[in-house]
């Protein structure tokens, strides 16, 4: 036992120190392979570029130009396909009621006061996330995934009905998801409005002008870049995130008499 | 380097140096201690005499660095709020799984010198 324990903790400060040794390297010899492809190259020679504006998307986060810009429609069937993923856990637990009035009772009165002082630094990192995620990194979907941390702070921390007693349910939040999911459409679908009233060429998902449309959407606000339509998509798509791990963890999340009720009929199965 | 950025470099590694002494502690005393609670609290000194010192360090040897200009700044700024929300949630934390193994009677409380919960001293 006392070898192999060695035996771990010599090959574990082996990992840590060859490591640090590739990052010590990094500023004398070259590691990664200069050569990028001529794709690639193109992304980051347009994603923000105001001299070739029939190719730009004024993002300086070529991430997000990609996601929401370039490849925008794939991006759209992934959120549908999170929203598909909730939907089947409510198929799976059809017939299945929320208990909502019950008393909150968490942790001790250290703990809650601890999570209160952490809670509003979460939303205001969150927020930052999705909506300079055309400045740097990160976006919708990273901003969402941080302001569900909230939610599972209060399950664990405050219990699952304090969630209620603020006024969440499940069918409210799938609603909110869907009606976001709306938004998107609405926001891909805009342009092809507008060409349709002013009679010129339009496309679907269309950001800035292109060589046969004019249509673009607002690059700037004030003097901040917005990106155009990949401001909105990503606000819409934090709440969207948010929503939908929300639901799943209300309702995949146990209660503490519930668990004592699922460790016995286990003790009883053996 | 000046004389006063010199003074801060030092002061810097030194204190990154006590964090690592306090990290090897730490670790020892997790692989040492008899009980949950008493590797409980070689945890919480390798957590806070082991990030917040060596953080408290880093940002101490950023002001010293003149020639990377106005970024030193950011950095310290960094490590002081990282000093801050660890200082909150390291210390909740612990507290919050001792409270839990004591409340449900999961982990064994040899050696024990003096319970005072179970005397009634402080029910909460």
């Amino acid at each position: 036992m006392i070898k192999r324990d060695v035996l771990v903790a010599f090959s574990l400060s082996l990992l840590v120190l060859s490591i640090s040794l590739i990052i010590w390297l990094e500023g004398y010899i070259r590691i990664a392979t200069p050569i990028i492809s001529s794709l690639g190259e193109s992304y980051l020679y347009y994603s923000y570029n105001p001299w070739y504006s029939n190719y730009t998307s004024f993002s300086l986060n070529v991430v997000s130009a990609i996601i929401w810009d370039y490849r925008g429609f794939d991006t759209f069937l992934e959120t549908t396909v999170l929203m598909a993923s909730i939907i089947a856990i409510y198929t799976l637990l059809r017939g299945f009621e929320e208990k909502v009035f019950l008393q909150p009772k968490g942790l001790s009165t250290i703990t809650k006061t601890a999570t209160k002082i952490v809670i509003p630094l979460i939303i205001a990192y969150a927020l930052a996330i999705a909506t300079h995620g055309q400045l740097t990194p990160g976006g919708g979907f990273q901003g969402g995934a941080t302001l569900a941390v909230i939610s599972s702070l209060i399950i664990a921390v405050y219990s699952l009905e304090f969630l209620y007693y603020m006024g969440y349910r499940s069918k409210r939040l799938v609603v909110i998801r869907g009606l976001c999911l709306i938004g998107l459409i609405i926001v891909a679908i805009t342009p092809l409005l507008i060409g349709f009233i002013l009679n010129t060429k339009s496309y679907i998902f269309q950001n800035m002008s292109k060589e046969d449309s004019f249509i673009s959407m607002p690059s700037f606000l004030f003097d901040a870049p917005l990106a155009g339509s990949i401001f909105f998509y990503n606000v819409f798509e934090l709440l969207i995130v948010f929503t939908g791990l929300t639901t799943a963890l209300m309702l995949l999340s146990l209660r503490d008499v519930e668990l004592k009720k699922a460790f016995e009929v286990r003790e009883v199965y053996e | 380097m000046s004389e006063l950025n010199l003074v801060f470099y030092g002061i810097g590694l030194g204190l990154i140096a006590i964090g690592s002494f306090f990290e090897v502690v730490g670790a020892i005393g997790v692989l040492k201690l008899p009980s949950f609670f008493l590797r409980l609290h070689a945890l919480t000194v390798s957590c806070i005499g082991g990030s917040i010192l060596p953080l408290l360090g880093v940002a101490i040897l950023a002001i010293g660095l003149e020639e990377m200009g106005s970024q030193r700044l950011f950095i310290t700024a960094i490590c002081l709020i990282s000093v801050f929300i660890i200082l909150i949630l390291a210390p909740s934390g612990s507290h919050s799984l001792a409270r839990a193994a004591y409340n449900s009677n999961t982990a064994p409380k040899q050696p024990l010198e003096y319970d005072a919960l179970s005397r009634g001293v402080n029910k909460d």
